[in-house]
């Protein structure tokens, strides 16, 4: 698609200045009788009834964590919880404008979010509906013990399943929301459009950023909000989602209608402290939060500043946001003031809140004033609040005493932990309309031309006139054919639309797919990633380039906290098929040559795939785009160009899969094994061929490929057979997760052990200069080197680096 | 505190470092470029730099040393550390010079040990104590030698299923370690060529063989002490843990050649004089002429009952004529009977039927394929047989694990010129005579000629030692620690016979001595297997006919 993105001097230089829109500030004024006629009256009483519920909840656990009880009903404490006392104007004024289409992804603080967005959804969706949703839902196990719950009315029932699904969840049972696995700081239902509460600050904002994009690109309906705390705006993963949901292309590259950027309301609930760090006035400086807004596009994100004590006033707010987004006008923020009473959390004391401030806010309890706005309208009398309380704390009563029943409802065992680790499924297409394509796959040059390319690096001499398949051919074959077969599938990275991402691997893609599947995004790497998980947590299928893995650093919080981990925190209800293709640089230098493979495989939650050759760069690549399980795809830039030379016949034609966890027999030895990762395969076979012709020995060599998840089988039998192993990969030595499998093979095979189990890295200090990789990554030499100087002495072997055990003990104690 | 300065590798491809000379005592002051010292490598004569800046302190070599690459060399530190412990003129760094100088010089003379003398200088001194009579002392194994044994997991295991005594060896692995391929060539008698690291390149890496006293001797001091009367019907029980020799058997040239010159006498005679032996040993034997071992068997027939053992003595000491002695003891005395506690007992079986069945295989039809079926191939498929039977003779296992094998792996015992070696076979109670035979000639040959090669999957649960070909008639063949039993072979012997009517006849027996530890097989199954025994071998040619393991009577 041709746009004009030239860059005119002559514009660029011309003089002028820049002006922001004005940001309103608390700018609602009542009017009731508007708000009835929107709401109607039972509409307004259901406000007030949530925000009770909110309250009275929130009081609940603050009794039972600050004194093991309530209503006289023991329970222990269900660990750190942070409530959301004085926020429940936000809470139950955000979902009044907000269908269950509509997804809010929230924070710690979260009970308030959830219970107000699931009230508000049974109500907007027929009874039948929400019958299906209670009776789907854990195949009907939270809900039997809803209708245990006394109950009158099919809303009762509905109200004791929301009621006994969250608090069960806050209790760690295996029947409430979460199966135990998010308590309280996490629980969440997406059902009713509840998504991920992340304790990890700003963490929402790149999940929301993935979750609008998922609906921008898929035509879903609804918006997505990013319900944030005022401190999550010191966050790099904040800026870099309102930067990512921002973006021009999306209003000028991308087709659809109505097109437009993705609906991501940022809803910053504003209370004024993170923590106890106070951030008017002293961690921050941008006095109105608002204003942030102004910094990342010319309409200022359509930001305001919202009187959040008012229930209304926020509806108002969201729903003006929510018809901004659904035109594709957004992103959209909302600074809305708002107090919490409780410390920020359970272990807290707010010493830092002086006691005046403290009351000052209480006066402006925002159930007493909402019931005084109802009173005095004239839609409840005060007898009928103090009516709504009781019921609500005899409701909740009930709750909590089958909820603290350890017996009758228990917890999860260990084992379910690790059963929900991996979801361990398959989608072959995660959608049913026909994939987006801009020519049909048999037209496009790159892909027919796969299959005239020469299988093998040995098939005919290497001419120029015919090219070989290698492994930058291997992983764009398998993405063109997932994208071709998923209609969800879409892949973004830096610079991959035009010149095909790192070593122009996928050069061509853009011309079989519209942007709004291929797109280069901004230099942003937590948005990056944590968008990928927002968006296959919705359900699709997404690929993210990681220019080198160097960068992981950047989207660290997005790869440890939430790729790693939502799978299991859902307790399998959410899939995460998302694939992060990260390249190990090569020449880089320090900064750009790392190998973090191992770093990667450390983190629980992470399948780490890493193959070297093109049979299995497409084959796995097949295999890990057809999961349902976040992987690492790791790929070497020194391997980009790298041909066949161990498949029997060579890369075969079509579809194919490798197994996963299965480790690849490179060579057959007797006399020692060697187990490499990534291209130190090469580097062994070379050794190998040494070994054989100066030394008369023959190498088993062990294609690892897999680091997560690996079947030890086939090294197990090799060292059966020869007593000895030696491990190589180019990941720094120290921690190296070859490491792992030393032990583990020297506990499972110690008898066989002709040696001690050997591994090699890179040396443990920066990368030499940018093109020296000699001394630093292992070499054939390094490995006859250790073979010789730990396993059998090698006849006539002159040593050409320092293996033996004054030099481990040199190195360690120098941290070298 | 001052530094130690250690031998730099400075391109020195084997690390071999012979000091010639030192440049600079203790005192000079020093820069890294400083030569300290000329050092001989492999290569040429090298001049040291210092590497480091400072005031000599200690010389930790003197002239003539080997240090190797890696190994302290100096000492540099500042002048005021002059005088102190470390003042070369001050005893206690003397006394430490030396120590490293009598390290150093150690390490370097027991590399110069080669394989052609049957010296193993692991100890400073061999000694000679022989000719002194047992006493009970207790001697774990380890303590044979001075030096720890390194030997890796695998070697290790194997070693225990060839029955390789490791005690004294030095691998050819780094730092000394014994590996798979140390053990193999013990196994195989020959010398391991791959040289360790710091070795010169040039000389072969000695194997340190473990001598083993031929076990004729000490059956000799136990029999002239503990037994009465050689080859009972009645047996030999002995109670409790058999005496102890207070010797380790290694390292006695004196004794080994004088007991080897026995053998070779015992040989000779065999070989010159079979006739006599026959006589002595039976009455009713004929002359006959024992054939080569590679020719067809082509003996008149005659009532040979010595015969066959006369063969195999022969076999064996041609074979020893043939090939030098190289070595290979995997069993001591020490080893064995020290861990594990011994019960003995003896029997006799009538050996008529034995003795038949033997003649009539020998002169056989040559398609049948069983001309080579010895006694010792009879009788170790009798024991295969019958002690299979018996829950406690299939343990083994060794140490706190005892693990019952479904089927019986039998050893025998081959003699070898200067020790034993014992070869496996497995399965040994599920295989026809015809079959068992094969695979007993066939690794007894490799064993005698040094290529046995084994590594069994199930370890031997008990052996069979033949020492009968000597003349013996007891004998107590080391138990090993990880088998159930083993089963000492005695000569065939004419003995007085009563019969039913008052009539005394001589009937030839062969004797069998039982060693089995107590503690895992009781002395009743012990005694009730023997007497199993002895009915399979009374009847030998019934029994292996019916397929049917006899009850013992």
């Amino acid at each position: 698609m041709a746009i004009d993105h030239r860059v005119d001097p002559a514009q660029k230089r011309e003089p002028g200045s820049v002006r922001s829109p004005e940001i309103p500030v608390n700018a609602y004024r009542l009017d009731l009788i508007a708000e009835v006629s929107r709401y109607t009256n039972d509409g307004l009483i259901n406000v007030l009834h949530d925000m009770i519920i909110i309250r009275e909840f929130e009081s609940m656990l603050q009794s039972i964590t600050t004194t093991g009880a309530w209503q006289g009903i023991t329970a222990k404490s269900p660990g750190l919880v942070h409530l959301s006392m004085g926020q429940e104007a936000v809470s139950v004024g955000q979902a009044l404008e907000l269908k269950p289409e509509d997804l809010i992804f929230g924070t710690h603080r979260c009970h308030g979010d959830l219970l107000a967005k699931a009230f508000s959804a049974v109500r907007k969706i027929s009874e039948a509906e929400v019958r299906k949703v209670m009776e789907s839902f854990l195949d009907g196990e939270t809900l039997k013990y809803a209708e245990h719950l006394p109950h009158a009315t099919e809303a009762e029932v509905q109200a004791n399943f929301i009621l006994f699904g969250a608090l069960g969840e806050v209790f760690s049972r295996r029947s409430g929301f979460n199966r135990g696995m998010a308590g309280a700081t996490h629980v969440f239902f997406p059902p009713f459009g509840s998504m991920p509460n992340n304790g990890i600050v700003g963490g929402s904002a790149p999940l929301a950023t993935g979750a609008a994009l998922y609906k921008r690109i898929n035509s879903s309906p609804g918006i997505v909000v990013a319900s944030l705390g005022d401190g999550a705006l010191g966050t790099g993963a904040v800026w870099e989602s309102m930067i990512f949901s921002a973006m021009s292309q999306y209003r000028e590259l991308w087709g659809g209608e109505p097109g437009g950027n993705p609906p991501l309301l940022f809803h910053v609930v504003n209370n004024f402290y993170a923590r106890a760090g106070r951030t008017a006035s002293e961690t921050m400086a941008f006095d109105v939060l608002a204003r942030a807004g102004a910094g990342i596009n010319p309409q200022a994100m359509h930001s305001e500043r919202v009187d959040g004590f008012n229930p209304l006033a926020v509806a108002n707010a969201v729903r003006r946001k929510k018809d901004i987004l659904l035109a594709g006008h957004g992103p959209a923020l909302l600074d809305t003031i708002t107090y919490r009473y409780a410390p920020h959390n359970s272990s807290d004391t707010s010493t830092y809140r002086s006691p005046e401030e403290v009351e000052a806010w209480e006066q402006l309890d925002p159930i007493a004033s909402f019931a005084a706005t109802l009173i005095n309208g004239g839609l409840i009398t005060s007898g009928q609040v103090e009516e709504i309380y009781t019921r609500i704390v005899d409701k909740l009563t009930q709750v909590l005493r089958m909820v603290a029943d350890e017996k009758m409802c228990p917890q999860v065992d260990a084992h379910f932990v690790e059963s929900v680790t991996f979801s361990q499924s398959r989608g072959d297409a995660l959608g049913s309309t026909p994939p987006e394509l801009l020519i049909p796959a048999q037209t496009h040059p790159r892909i027919q031309g796969l299959a005239h390319k020469a299988r093998m690096g040995t098939d005919q001499a290497a001419t120029n006139t015919t090219p070989t398949y290698r492994i930058s051919d291997g992983i764009f074959e398998a993405m063109a054919h997932r994208f071709v077969y998923d209609p969800s599938m879409v892949a973004w990275g830096q610079d991959i639309r035009e010149t095909g991402g790192q070593h122009q691997v996928c050069d061509g893609l853009g011309e079989l797919l519209p942007p709004n599947r291929l797109f280069n995004t901004p230099v942003s790497s937590a948005a990056m990633v944590g968008a990928g998980a927002g968006y296959a947590m919705c359900g699709g299928r997404a690929v993210v380039e990681v220019m080198a893995s160097d960068f992981l650093g950047q989207a660290g919080d997005e790869i440890i906290n939430q790729v790693a981990k939502w799978q299991a925190i859902s307790a399998g209800l959410l899939r995460m098929p998302l694939v992060i293709r990260v390249c190990v640089a090569d020449q880089g230098g320090p900064q750009f040559a790392q190998d973090f493979s191992s770093l990667i495989s450390h983190i629980p939650g992470l399948k780490v795939y890493y193959p070297a050759t093109p049979t299995d760069a497409k084959g796995m690549l097949n295999r890990a785009l057809v999961g349902t399980d976040p992987v690492i795809f790791f790929e070497s830039q020194k391997l980009y160009d790298m041909a066949e030379y161990f498949a029997p016949g060579g890369v075969p034609q079509g579809y194919y899969e490798v197994d996963e966890g299965d480790p690849a027999l490179r060579c057959a030895g007797d006399d020692v094994t060697i187990a490499t990762l990534g291209p130190s395969l090469y580097t062994a076979m070379g050794a190998a061929e040494t070994l054989r012709t100066t030394y008369q020995m023959t190498a088993e060599v062990i294609d690892l490929r897999f680091a997560v998840p690996l079947n030890y089988e086939k090294i197990l039998a090799s060292v059966k057979k020869t007593g000895r192993l030696v491990l190589v990969s180019d990941a720094p030595e120290r921690g190296s997760f070859l490491h792992s499998i030393a032990t583990h093979i020297t506990t499972l095979a110690f008898d066989d052990l002709d040696a001690p189990v050997v591994v090699l890295g890179a040396r443990n200090h920066v990368h030499g200069s940018p093109i020296a990789g000699e001394s630093f990554t292992p070499q054939a030499s390094t490995i006859l080197d250790a073979i010789h100087s730990t396993i059998v002495p090698l006849k006539g072997h002159v040593l050409s680096t320092e293996q033996g055990s004054w030099e481990v003990m040199r190195r360690s104690a120098l941290g070298v | 505190m001052a530094n130690v300065v250690v031998m730099p590798q400075l391109g020195n491809p084997t690390g071999h470092s012979l000091v010639t000379s030192w440049k600079v005592q203790p005192g000079d002051q020093v820069t890294p470029t400083t030569i300290v010292a000329e050092v001989e490598t492999d290569k040429s004569s090298i001049q040291v730099p210092s590497g480091v800046e400072g005031t000599v302190v200690t010389l930790l070599a003197q002239e003539g040393d080997e240090v190797p690459v890696g190994a302290p060399f100096f000492l540099v530190g500042t002048p005021d550390e002059l005088g102190g412990v470390l003042d070369p003129t001050n005893q206690a760094s003397l006394d430490l010079s030396q120590e490293i100088h009598d390290s150093a010089t150690e390490d370097h003379n027991s590399l110069d040990v080669s394989q052609s003398t049957d010296e193993t200088p692991a100890e400073p001194e061999p000694s000679p104590q022989v000719e002194s009579p047992p006493v009970q002392v207790q001697q774990p194994p380890h303590t044979v030698s001075s030096q720890p044994v390194i030997v890796s997991p695998r070697a290790r295991r194997i070693a225990d299923q060839l029955g390789v005594d490791l005690s004294g060896v030095k691998g050819s692995g780094p730092d000394g370690r014994i590996i798979v391929a140390d053990v193999e060539a013990l196994a195989q008698h020959l010398p391991q060529q791959v040289e360790p690291p710091l070795v010169e390149q040039n000389q072969p890496t000695p194997v340190i063989v473990n001598q083993r006293e031929p076990e004729v001797t000490q059956s000799d001091q136990e029999l002239s002490s503990d037994i009465e009367e050689p080859s009972q019907d009645l047996g030999n029980e002995e109670e409790g843990v058999e005496e102890e020799p207070q010797n380790p058997p290694a390292r006695q040239p004196e004794q080994e050649s004088a007991e080897q010159v026995a053998q070779e006498q015992v040989a000779e005679e065999i070989v010159d004089e079979p006739q006599e032996l026959t006589q002595e040993v039976t009455q009713d034997t004929q002359e006959e002429t024992p054939p080569e071992p590679s020719e067809e068997p082509t003996e008149e027939p005659s009532e040979e009952s010595i015969e066959q053992q006369v063969e195999e003595t022969i076999m064996a000491s041609q074979e020893e004529q043939r090939s030098p002695a190289t070595g290979v003891l995997p069993m001591t005395q020490e080893s064995s009977l020290h861990a594990t506690p011994a019960l003995t007992m003896g029997i006799s079986a009538p050996a008529q039927a034995l003795i038949s069945l033997r003649k009539r295989l020998k002169t056989g039809d040559e398609s049948l394929g069983m001309r080579q079926v010895t006694i010792t191939d009879l009788v170790a498929f009798a024991v295969a047989q019958t002690s299979a039977k018996y829950p406690s003779l299939m343990s083994g296992g060794g140490g706190d694990l005892l693990t019952t094998a479904e089927h019986v792996t039998l050893g025998i015992v081959v003699d070898l010129p200067q020790g034993y070696a014992t070869v496996g076979i497995e399965s040994a109670d599920r295989l026809g005579l015809k079959e068992f035979s094969a695979q007993a000639r066939s690794l007894i040959a490799q064993a005698r000629e040094g290529t046995v090669d084994q590594i069994l999957d199930t370890p031997i649960t008990l052996s069979v030692a033949n020492m009968g070909v000597y003349g013996m008639e007891t004998l107590t063949p080391p138990l090993f620690p990880t088998q159930a039993a083993v089963l000492g072979v005695g000569a065939i012997t004419t003995q007085p016979v009563r019969q039913d009517d008052s009539q005394i006849t001589f009937e030839p027996h062969i004797s069998f001595t039982l060693t089995t530890n107590p503690d895992t097989v009781p002395s009743g199954e012990a005694a009730q297997f023997l007497k199993a025994l002895v009915a399979y071998i009374s009847n030998i040619d019934l029994a292996i006919l019916t397929g049917a393991t006899a009850t013992g009577g």
